[in-house]
């Protein structure tokens, strides 16, 4: 049974000027070990998915449709009451399924210090006195690399660097054992050396703990070095799924291929130049229902602005939502 | 921190000597004197109590032999009432007014953080709209006007509430409430507008995704950082409610520090007008002092230098 279960979820945003789509219709899962990446530009519903399934959405925002199923257990807004799916969630988050965050340095409660932060976890979810929950944290934090760790307790977090922060972020995802673990955009806001130290933590904790982990970045560099499967998401939807391999070596959406030909490849021998999309991402406001990429695809054509694409089955696990795979299409692609 | 405290501390030496040296020569400047001619109908009388209280030398010569009695603690004597002292006065109008000024301070408190919290993180609308207009009506009705309304409702119409001196516990309900209008609906809208600003940031998602339930999210993470405006608001607050407010005293007939004030103003009782001044000013400067260390207590970014 996967550990992370969506099917068909749609979220909306209610503005003064009418509703945006910030997700539409995503359906994915993710399977006990597995690290699955979610790619795409800023504004492309990614993080607004992983603040839907979290129930974490801000005040405006509202799950239209869909399915969430946590190990089997429902957890769709939509099958309980405002007050029982937010004690259901309280019980659920941070012990089922934990979240490590962009910005190490705005998630951390600046007045409270560093092992208060780390216990509340633990002491939400388990049966345990405070003195067990901080030989905990101390466990934790010696896991995500923090030297002396009992001094480092009773610190506040403006004590801390920028990647020592994102250290305590992700122990404090790692704090209940989670089944999920969902890590947006976690190295964005770090030094490129501290980027590569945070993503060999995550690497390494990947093959230590049996939580599926979903990581959220617009970095396909990122994703290549630890994730199983990929997620490609363009105006709210998900174009392609595939795959690490099938993604980066037989891409089939107009979208990743721009995507990956972004990339610089420094041990390429020839000289190569890098391809940016012209355009910019679609306006998820009142959105027309289209393939969102036609505007800015180089190879649309006249039914791309006229119908959603239905997604193809490429293999098991490859599957590509774009007009140019339709048998009548044939061709054009090229 | 000890260190720091020392400077302040030194700061408010200076401040209290600026303070009392402008004091002392806007009072020279304001024409009036303490001595009125009814008292003293003989020119020999008024040439007497002139040169008891050295008012017969240059103002100079005046404002250094003030200063040295200063400097060794002595306030001097009244010089309409004579006899008493100076410290008379502080010693039996403070502690009425500092009575009155701690319920007032408590009720301020209490009553704004609740409102402003109620309206910031309220669902419903109307409830916020309602600590809203309360707020309003706090900040902008004068406090005399309270003190009519609540006297002529409670005190003269209903008779359910003593409204005469402060001798019994009842008898602090309606100062209190009238004192403390202003504060609290200054203190509701700085919650309120906090509070809205701290639920915003990023670490309140982090502590609601570790499964903490939002009622303790609000009371441990945004609450201490929401705190932090209200506290420097708080201090010279406190203060201003402890020197007393001369409009609620006369008003209720309390015999605190705020009526002798005025009172000594207007008689030119140079000596009670310099004591009481420095007196309040005292006050002011270390519940300024008490907020900032308080801020530093609650945030551990603020250094105190």
């Amino acid at each position: 049974m996967a550990m992370l279960e969506v099917n068909h979820l749609s979220t909306e945003f209610k503005t003064e000027n009418g509703a945006v789509k910030a997700v539409r219709d995503v359906s994915f899962k993710v399977e006990k070990g597995e690290v699955l990446g979610i790619v795409g530009e800023s504004g492309s519903g990614k993080s607004q998915t992983m603040f839907s399934i979290m129930g974490l959405l801000s005040g405006n925002g509202e799950v239209t449709e869909g399915d969430i199923k946590i190990d089997g257990k429902d957890i769709s807004p939509k099958n309980y009451s405002p007050k029982d799916y937010e004690s259901l969630m309280s019980s659920i988050r941070g012990n089922d399924m934990a979240m490590i965050f962009q910005d190490p340095m705005t998630f951390l409660n600046p007045v409270l210090k560093i092992g208060t932060q780390l216990i509340e976890p633990i002491l939400n979810h388990n049966d345990v006195s405070k003195q067990e929950a901080e030989a905990r944290a101390i466990e934790l934090m010696r896991k995500v690399g923090i030297p002396s760790p009992e001094t480092r307790l009773n610190q506040y977090p403006f004590e801390f660097s920028g990647g020592m922060r994102q250290r305590i972020i992700i122990a404090i995802a790692l704090a209940c054992n989670p089944k999920i673990i969902i890590a947006d955009e976690p190295t964005t806001a770090l030094d490129v050396t501290i980027q590569a130290q945070v993503l060999d933590l995550i690497a390494h904790l990947k093959d230590e703990i049996d939580s599926g982990i979903i990581m959220i970045t617009h970095d396909l560099g990122v994703v290549a070095s630890i994730c199983d499967r990929i997620n490609i998401m363009y105006g709210g939807k998900v174009v392609e799924s595939g795959t690490a391999d099938e993604i980066f070596y037989d891409p089939k959406h107009p979208y990743t291929i721009g995507l990956l030909s972004c990339i610089s490849n420094p041990e390429e021998k020839e000289k190569k130049e890098l391809h940016p999309i012209p355009g910019s991402p679609p306006d998820l406001l009142n959105i027309e229902n289209y393939c969102p990429f036609a505007d800015r695809c180089e190879k649309a054509m006249k039914i791309c602005k006229m119908r959603m694409p239905e997604e193809k089955q490429y293999s098991n696990t490859h599957t590509c939502s774009c007009w140019l795979s339709h048998p009548l299409a044939q061709g054009k692609g090229e | 921190m000890f260190k720091y405290i020392v400077k302040r501390v030194l700061i408010g030496f200076i401040t209290l000597f600026i303070l009392a040296t402008a004091t002392f020569f806007l009072m020279k400047i304001t024409p009036g004197s303490p001595f009125s001619a009814e008292k003293y109908k003989s020119p020999e009388a008024l040439a007497a109590a002139k040169a008891k209280y050295n008012l017969d030398k240059p103002i100079m010569e005046q404002y250094v032999l003030y200063m040295s009695d200063l400097a060794h603690g002595d306030l001097g004597e009244s010089m309409v009432h004579q006899g008493n002292t100076v410290w008379y006065y502080i010693k039996h109008g403070f502690p009425v007014t500092a009575r009155l000024g701690v319920v007032a301070f408590i009720l301020s408190v209490f009553g704004g953080i609740s409102l402003g919290a109620a309206a910031a993180l309220s669902k419903k609308k109307w409830i916020n709209n309602l600590c809203m207009i309360v707020a309003t009506i706090g900040v902008s009705v004068p406090s005399f006007l309270i003190a009519m309304l609540l006297i002529i409702v409670f005190g003269v119409e209903l008779k359910w509430l003593p409204f005469v001196g402060l001798t019994k516990p009842a008898n602090y309900i309606l100062p209190a409430i009238s004192l403390s209008l202003y504060p609290i609906a200054m203190i509701a809208r700085l919650t309120r507008s906090s509070l809205l600003e701290v639920m915003k940031q990023d670490y309140i998602i982090l502590a609601r995704s570790k499964g903490t339930p939002y009622k303790k999210v609000v009371i441990k993470h945004a609450l201490k950082n929401a705190m932090l405006p209200v506290i420097t608001y708080c201090g010279p607050m406190f203060a201003f409610l402890l020197t007393g407010s001369f409009v609620i005293e006369n008003a209720f007939s309390i015999p605190g520090i705020g009526k002798t004030f005025i009172t000594c103003v207007t008689d030119r009782d140079y000596t009670v007008i310099m004591g009481v001044t420095i007196f309040l000013g005292i006050i002011i400067i270390t519940f300024n002092l008490l907020s900032d260390i308080l801020s530093a207590m609650i945030d551990p970014r603020i250094k105190l230098k």
